[in-house]
C-alpha cells in the first residue's frame, strides 16, 4: 500500500475516494455540443486531464449536476459541475 | 414457437465494472462493492473477485478470507442510475421495442430489425460495441439471442463473460436440461427447494411430471408457469405489459449502519422512510390504502415473545462485536388496510407508528426497517376529501412537493427529520421503481 500523495489518508487507509468539495476552475472544449474538460486549476496548480473515465449525471429535483471523473497522472478526480449555479468543484479524489 | 427474436443484454458485474471503468487502477483487480465504507456485506463483486468465489451477499470478512487481495469500494448509486439512463437512451436508439428489466439488464426485440441487419448475432455485436462507446472500454456485456425472453436471459446468464450466444430449436433442450432452477429468473429459494424435494433440478425435468402432480405440489398458478419455463416459453413475469396503468405499490427498506437503540431513533427512521414513500407516491399522482411495516433487530435471550407476529429465530445468533454477548434475532411485522386513501406523510406515519409500531410487544433495537404503501390508485379516481383541515394539510404538502421538485427532496422537511444523517432515495439493482425514475 502506498502513501496518499494528498495527505488525506494514512498509509493504513484503504484505497477509496476522499471527499474534498473544494472550488476549482475548469477549461475545456465543446465537441458536438458536449463539453469536454481538458484542464483544471485547483489550489494554484494546473492539472492537465489525460482521460475522462466516466460522466455521471445527478439530478435531485430540478438541481442538475454533472460529475466528470478525470484521470490526471494516474490519479482520478471527480469534478462536479452544478448546472444551476454553474460552479465547479473538485468533489472527490481517489487515494491509495 | 413464435417468429419473434429477443436479445437479452446483461452488463457483466455492473456495479464493480463501472467503478473499474471510472478508476483505471482498479481494473483487473478483485473488487468488492459495499453499500458504504465500513459496511460488512458485499453487494457486488468484480469478475476478478468472482473467480475467487466471492459472491453478492457474502460477508466482507468471508470475502477477505476467499480473496485476501480484494479491495472494498463504496458503491456509487448516482453513477449506476446515470449509466442505466445512458443505456436506456442507447437501446431506444437501436431498437423500437425495449424493456429495461433491471438496472443492468434489458430486452431488445430484434423482430422489426430483421430487414436492417443481416443477423441477430451481428446486431448483438453492434450492441456490445455501442455499450463500450457509451460507458467505456472496460464495460463488457453478455448478449443472449432467442425466440423467447426466458431463453435469451438463461443463455446470457450461463455464458462466459463478454459473449454472444444464440438459442435455436436444436440447442434449446440442451440449455433447459443443463441450467439449474437457481438460474431461472422468478424462481425463488422456496420454490427451488420444493422442486429439489421432487428431484427436479433442471427446467427440462418438469416435462416428465404429470399435470396432476404439478398442481398437487405447486398449485394451479405455478404448475402452468413451470410448464411454460420447461418448454422455453415466457412465464407471466417476463411478459412485457406495456399498458400497465400505474405502480401497484411503493415500499422502502433500509438496513442501518448500527442498531437504532432508542425509540426516538426508531421513530425518526420510520418517519424518514414514510416521507420518501409518500413523496414517490405523490410524484406519480397516486394514493394508497394498504400499509405495511416490518422491523428486524436483536433481542436479549431472556425476552419473552408473547405475540405471534414477533418471531424469535433461535437459529440466528447475532454477536455483539465489543463484548461478545449473544442476542437472538427479533422480527416484527404488521399491515393494515385503511378505509381512506393515504396522501400525506403524517397520515402514513400515524398509521404505521402510532397505530401499529408503538404497540409492538417488545421495543427491541432495530437494524432493518421496511415500510410499504399498496392498493395504489390514481388520485383522479379516488373520492375527494371534504374535511377543511385535510385540505389545509394538502396545501402544505403541495407547497413542500413544489420545493422538493425544484431544489431536491428534503430541502424542506418535518422537524422530526432534524438529524443530519437523512436517509435519501437510492436505486436498487432490481430497479422496481424505474417508472418513478424514468417518468
Amino acid at each position: 500500500m502506498t502513501h496518499c500523495i494528498f495527505g488525506y489518508c494514512s498509509a493504513k487507509t484503504k484505497a477509496m475516494y476522499h471527499k474534498l468539495h473544494e472550488p476549482c476552475a475548469v477549461v475545456g472544449v465543446y465537441n458536438q455540443g458536449k463539453f469536454i474538460p481538458k484542464k483544471f486549476l485547483w489550489k494554484n496548480n494546473q492539472y492537465a486531464i489525460d482521460q475522462l473515465t466516466f460522466i455521471t449525471d445527478i439530478a435531485d429535483g430540478n438541481v442538475k449536476k454533472r460529475m466528470y471523473s478525470a484521470q490526471v497522472n494516474g490519479n482520478v478526480y471527480r469534478l462536479l459541475f452544478n448546472r444551476t449555479d454553474e460552479k465547479w468543484f473538485v468533489e472527490e479524489v481517489w487515494c491509495e | 414457437m413464435s417468429n419473434r427474436i429477443f436479445l437479452h443484454v446483461d452488463i457483466n458485474s455492473y456495479f464493480a465494472t463501472l467503478l473499474q471503468q471510472e478508476t483505471p487502477s482498479l481494473r483487473g483487480k478483485p473488487v468488492g462493492v459495499l453499500k458504504e465504507a465500513g459496511r460488512g456485506c458485499v453487494i457486488a463483486a468484480s469478475k476478478e473477485a468472482k473467480q475467487f468465489g466471492v459472491k453478492t451477499g457474502c460477508r466482507a470478512k468471508d470475502a477477505k478470507l476467499l480473496c485476501p487481495h480484494i479491495q472494498f469500494i463504496p458503491a456509487n448509486f448516482d453513477m449506476y442510475l446515470s449509466a442505466t439512463r445512458q443505456l436506456r437512451d442507447l437501446f431506444l436508439d437501436l431498437s423500437p421495442d425495449i424493456q429495461i428489466f433491471s438496472l443492468d439488464e434489458a430486452f431488445l426485440e430484434f423482430t422489426a430489425l430483421k430487414n436492417i441487419y443481416p443477423s441477430a448475432y451481428i446486431f448483438g455485436q453492434l450492441v456490445q460495441k455501442r455499450i463500450k462507446e457509451t460507458l467505456g472500454e472496460w464495460v463488457t456485456c453478455n448478449v443472449g439471442i432467442a425466440q423467447t425472453k426466458i431463453l435469451a436471459k438463461l443463455t446470457s446468464e450461463v455464458s462466459p463473460k463478454n459473449s454472444i450466444t444464440e438459442v435455436t430449436e436444436d440447442n434449446k433442450s440442451l440449455l433447459l436440461s443443463t441450467v439449474n432452477f437457481a438460474d431461472v429468473c422468478g424462481v425463488g429459494y422456496r420454490l427451488e427447494k420444493k422442486l429439489l424435494e421432487l428431484g427436479v433440478r433442471h427446467p427440462y425435468q418438469i416435462n416428465f411430471l404429470s399435470q396432476a402432480d404439478l398442481e398437487k405440489h405447486f398449485g394451479p398458478f405455478w404448475s402452468v408457469q413451470l410448464q411454460k419455463i420447461a418448454q422455453g416459453e415466457d412465464p407471466h413475469f417476463l411478459v412485457h405489459q406495456r399498458d400497465t396503468p400505474h405502480m401497484k405499490s411503493v415500499s422502502r427498506s433500509i438496513t442501518g449502519f448500527k442498531l437504532a437503540r432508542t425509540e426516538a431513533a426508531v421513530q425518526q427512521v420510520i418517519y424518514n422512510l414514510c416521507a420518501e414513500v409518500m413523496y414517490k407516491t405523490r410524484k406519480m399522482n397516486l394514493a394508497g390504502r394498504h400499509v405495511g411495516i416490518s422491523l428486524t433487530g436483536t433481542s436479549s435471550p431472556s425476552s419473552i415473545f408473547p405475540d405471534s407476529n414477533l418471531s424469535n429465530q433461535d437459529t440466528t445468533i447475532v454477536q455483539d462485536g465489543w463484548n461478545r454477548r449473544t442476542h437472538r434475532q427479533a422480527y416484527w411485522s404488521s399491515h393494515k388496510t385503511s378505509q381512506q386513501y393515504i396522501q400525506h406523510t403524517q397520515e402514513l406515519y400515524s398509521i404505521l407508528y402510532d397505530e401499529m409500531a408503538s404497540h409492538r410487544p417488545e421495543q427491541f433495537p432495530v437494524i432493518r426497517f421496511r415500510v410499504s404503501l399498496s392498493l395504489l390508485k390514481p388520485i383522479t379516481q379516488i373520492p375527494q376529501v371534504l374535511w377543511e383541515e385535510w385540505w389545509k394539510k394538502e396545501q402544505v404538502e403541495q407547497a413542500c412537493d413544489e420545493i422538493s421538485k425544484k431544489y431536491g427532496l428534503f430541502t424542506v422537511r418535518s422537524g422530526r427529520l432534524h438529524a443530519p444523517d437523512l436517509i435519501r432515495p437510492e436505486v436498487t439493482g432490481f430497479f422496481g421503481d424505474q417508472s418513478y425514475y424514468f417518468d
